[in-house]
């Protein structure tokens, strides 16, 4: 399909009045025109995932370890701003292989509107905005813009079910290697599944304390951070799924150092800010992790393109 | 000027889809509620009183009605849930969705499974889901299953397949919800606790089938 080019005759003057000839011409694209498109089609989609949006909006302020939801649509936008140049400067072919995309993206909003399966039809939106910008835009526009599409991918909430079965899992996971690092710190720690018994006071490790949606938030962090700076594609892939395991490492320091002050100065260690917002000590914790990571990883890049 | 045609496509595959949202018929009740007030006070040798503490079995918010009951047998107690669900499409049934055993205070709580012969039939057995719950009072053996209709479900997302299956194009789907439970004695093998739920789970299974054969 090509969609947005205008095919015209121009006038190729050589020098000689003699050899003024007419040509076919490269098909100029009225990108403007394109581009307006593409607005009026992102805001239609935007009207008709209204209600999913809302609802997605209404989960992220709800629960605190969705609210990293909030940033990611700003992040993808700001995704899309740093690459504002090279998107003008584009060509703008539309292709047809976007509406496949479009109609599969519908299909899902409707199943998942209609049988009660939000993820479903919370997916469909990030796929649905890329078969939009391929159909009306073409594969430059959209190899361009794919990873601050895919971005929004992650403000999207895991289906409920998987995410308790993976936030118990992840409870346990963080117990037993707390209670491991306790024994060889020489705390005599008991542990029973999601509790610790520490001689002074018992401590449970909570659905708030497990890694889980602290990984969430971090790998749309080290998915954005990898964004930020120019490096090699597997450094980028590298550095956003480094992050998951940044924040897990991060969230068991966290429960340690909690355990620890527990045993040695009490209820204090609990019932502090620090503790209250320890989703936002892991946060910062792995931004640093991620920068020194990254700085490590840097080396090896240099030295290859060097 | 070519613009227009793909721009046009994609409103009107849009606006199809707008169309088919906002013309679906809402989503009606479809369980007869008789069936959660058909769990009799005596199964067999069990004979039940009213209520349940939430320790045991959590109520959840987004049922519409239930019946809650304590049975005894001697010196063993169990503790039975129907809960009827509707409105199956509202988004705040999902913050409730594992309103299904105690979750706090809670240390441990172990996956077993549960093969039963639900119909009377050893030809067709369910597996059903149970669980060991580690709590401090005590350990708790919890099994359930999900019904729509007058169909057992043990698996959740085969039920929850089905749900889906059933709200697009029945545009109906209530759905039942029991829930059994007993106490598991440190020294008593899971097995006999099991046998016990096994035992429970075909009686109340056998009553709810007699209500919706009505």
């Amino acid at each position: 399909m090509n969609g947005v080019a205008t095919r015209e005759k121009v006038i190729v003057d050589t020098g000689t009045p003699a050899e003024v000839v007419r040509v076919d011409a490269v098909p100029r694209v009225d990108t403007r025109r394109a581009w307006l498109a593409l607005g009026v089609a992102v805001v239609a989609v935007l009207g008709l995932y209204a209600p999913v949006i809302a609802g997605m909006a209404a989960e992220w302020s709800e629960f605190p370890s969705l609210s990293h939801g909030f940033a990611i649509p700003f992040i993808s936008a700001y995704l899309l701003w740093s690459r504002r140049h090279l998107l003008a400067e584009a060509p703008v072919q539309g292709s047809i292989i976007g509406l496949p995309l479009i109609v599969l993206a519908v299909s899902m909003l409707l199943v998942g509107s209609l049988g009660a399966e939000p993820f479903l039809a919370r997916f469909s939106l990030p796929i649905i905005l890329m078969g939009t910008v391929l159909f009306l835009m073409g594969t430059r526009v959209a190899r361009l813009s794919r990873m601050a599409i895919a971005y929004l991918a992650l403000m999207i909430p895991l289906p409920y079910l998987t995410l308790n079965a993976i936030t118990y899992r992840s409870r346990l996971f963080d117990a037993g290697a707390t209670a491991t690092a306790l024994g060889w710190l020489g705390v005599p720690v008991l542990r029973e599944g999601v509790m610790l018994q520490l001689p002074n006071m018992r401590l449970m490790v909570a659905d708030d304390c497990s890694s889980i949606p602290a990984i969430a938030a971090l790998l749309a962090l080290g998915a954005a951070y990898a964004q930020l700076q120019a490096r090699p594609t597997w450094a980028r892939v590298v550095l956003t799924l480094a992050a998951a395991p940044l924040g897990l490492f991060s969230n068991i320091v966290r429960i340690i150092l909690t355990s620890l002050g527990a045993y040695y100065l009490g209820p204090i260690a609990i019932n502090n800010v620090i503790h209250k917002f320890g989703g936002t000590t892991v946060f910062l914790a792995t931004v640093v992790l991620l920068v020194v990571f990254d700085s490590v990883l840097s080396r090896f890049y240099t030295k290859a393109q060097s | 000027m070519r613009i227009g045609l793909p721009l046009g496509v994609i409103l009107l595959v849009l606006a199809a889809g707008a169309g088919i949202l906002h013309t679906v018929p809402p989503v009606k009740g479809a369980v007869n509620p008789a069936a959660v007030f058909a769990l009799p006070v005596t199964l067999g040798a069990w004979s039940g009183t009213d209520g349940i503490s939430e320790w045991i079995l959590p109520l959840d918010p987004s049922e519409q009605t239930s019946v809650r009951r304590t049975y005894r047998n001697g010196t063993h107690v169990a503790w039975i849930s129907v809960s009827q669900f509707g409105v199956q499409n509202d988004e705040a049934r999902r913050a409730s969705i594992n309103k299904i055993y105690p979750i706090q205070n809670v240390s441990l709580i172990e996956k077993l499974s549960l093969t039963v012969s639900l119909t009377g039939s050893p030809a067709s057995p369910v597996t059903l889901p149970a669980v060991v719950v580690h709590q401090d009072l005590g350990r708790l053996l919890v099994t359930y299953w999900h019904q729509i209709g007058n169909d057992v479900y043990g698996g959740e997302y085969r039920y929850r397949l089905t749900l889906m299956r059933d709200l697009i194009f029945k545009r109906r789907a209530d759905t039942l919800l029991v829930r059994i439970a007993t106490s598991a004695a440190p020294g008593r093998p899971v097995a006999d606790e099991l046998a016990v739920l096994s035992d429970l789970a075909t009686s109340v299974r056998a009553a709810l089938s007699t209500e919706f054969r009505k």
